[in-house]
């Protein structure tokens, strides 16, 4: 379940402080690790594949340029994120956007407006599809904070400390902001009643064990 | 007895999220065993998790990474200007090495199509005062350091006004401004 399983936090410590020292097959390393998950976040945050790709470059430019500033204090993908963040931040800000290329779930997800016949679309396989665009689009229709915070905690599983950093703001502030896009997306995604108890992420103190 | 813990709802949440401490997570587990509808609520919660991490991920497109270091080196090749906001990147600096980083620029570029040309050199080519112009001194790491300088008003702007109140002060702000005009009183050194 937990994402970070295959991404062991000593290795991209280790190559980014490879990189800090001039190591540039590190830095291409570091770039294999993490394009597809920045570009995922990205995509969500500016709705538009073409200019999530770009933000993806942008990013990496600026880790490359900052590297001789790194130092091991925070996680690595703490740091990419807030990086990753603020680029997103500021192609929202600017005064005239690009015009959206094309909606990724129109693209990706398969719009529901119709699954092609010859496809054997099983009522399961068309619910899913429509489930993961009302998802989408209701991610999409969040502020762009609360889409952040939901994004980094929820999915990237960053800790509430980490995503403040992201965000420049504090813990308190995206417990706050996680929660209401949660409450805000729970209204999107129907209930299938279910008495079990879901599963924590694990304990606060094995967070903080995965934050070293 | 479970109304004695007085769950917040953003405790769901923070439950989740593995952000709540052991002796409060021990609460809310009672207080989900004897109340159907809190559990129901987090169940509702838990869900769009699950629907978020099911949304499809987008393929890193072949070239990305080549695209990358295409503008890596030309970032190199200009002397610290990234990305489309040229604005930001510096002026005084970039301003004073300009004459140099001209002879230098028009020198490397011609290596700069060698590299991009050869795969298996993932070198960018440095040059010393290149390299110089771009470094800038030693700086209180961390992510705030990796940030661009920005302008008030972007920062404020960058912010939900409904989060300003809560949680952002002037100092704040004034700090983290200074923080980022740092690296630019010191590259003058």
């Amino acid at each position: 379940l937990d994402e970070r399983v295959d991404h062991p936090v000593e290795e991209d410590v280790r190559l980014m402080l490879a990189f800090r020292e001039g190591d540039e097959a590190a830095f291409d390393a570091l770039f294999g690790r993490w394009a597809g998950r920045l570009l995922r976040f990205l995509e969500r945050m500016v709705g538009d594949r073409a200019v999530a790709e770009e933000l993806v470059q942008e990013t990496f430019l600026r880790v490359h340029r900052a590297r001789k500033r790194y130092t091991p204090t925070a996680r690595f993908s703490t740091w990419l994120f807030t990086i990753a963040e603020n680029a997103a931040r500021n192609e929202l800000r600017r005064p005239f956007r690009r015009a959206r290329h094309q909606s990724v779930d129109e693209e990706r997800a398969g719009a529901p407006r119709e699954i092609p016949s010859g496809e054997p679309a099983t009522d399961a396989v068309a619910h899913a599809r429509v489930l993961q665009t009302r998802v989408a689009a209701a991610l999409e229709a969040l502020p762009e904070r609360q889409r952040a915070a939901l994004w980094l905690c929820a999915v990237e599983g960053l800790a509430y400390a980490e995503a403040a950093q992201a965000l420049v703001t504090s813990e308190k502030s995206v417990k706050a902001l996680v929660h209401r896009a949660r409450v805000a997306l729970a209204k999107q995604v129907p209930g299938v009643h279910s008495t079990s108890v879901p599963a924590a992420r694990g304990t606060s103190r094995a967070r903080k064990g995965l934050a070293r | 007895m479970s109304s004695s813990h007085d769950i917040q709802p953003e405790e769901l949440s923070a439950f989740l999220d593995g952000a709540l401490a052991p002796t409060r997570e021990a609460q809310l587990r009672a207080a989900l065993a004897e109340l159907p509808e809190l559990a129901a609520q987090l169940a509702a919660l838990s869900r769009v998790d699950d629907a978020l991490r099911a949304l499809s991920a987008p393929e890193v497109p072949a070239d990305l990474h080549q695209r990358l270091r295409a503008r890596i080196a030309a970032a190199h090749h200009e002397g610290a200007a990234v990305g489309r906001a040229p604005r930001r990147c510096a002026p005084d600096r970039s301003r004073r090495w300009r004459p140099a980083l001209m002879a230098v620029a028009a020198a490397a570029a011609v290596l700069a199509g060698l590299v991009v040309l050869t795969p298996s050199s993932q070198q960018p080519e440095v040059s010393a005062p290149q390299q110089m112009a771009q470094e800038q001194a030693p700086h209180p790491a961390g992510p705030q350091a990796a940030r661009e300088p920005a302008s008030l008003a972007e920062i404020v702007e960058g912010t939900d006004p409904g989060e300003l109140s809560e949680d952002w002060s002037t100092i704040e702000v004034l700090s983290l401004l200074e923080a980022m005009d740092d690296p630019e009183a010191a590259g003058s050194g």
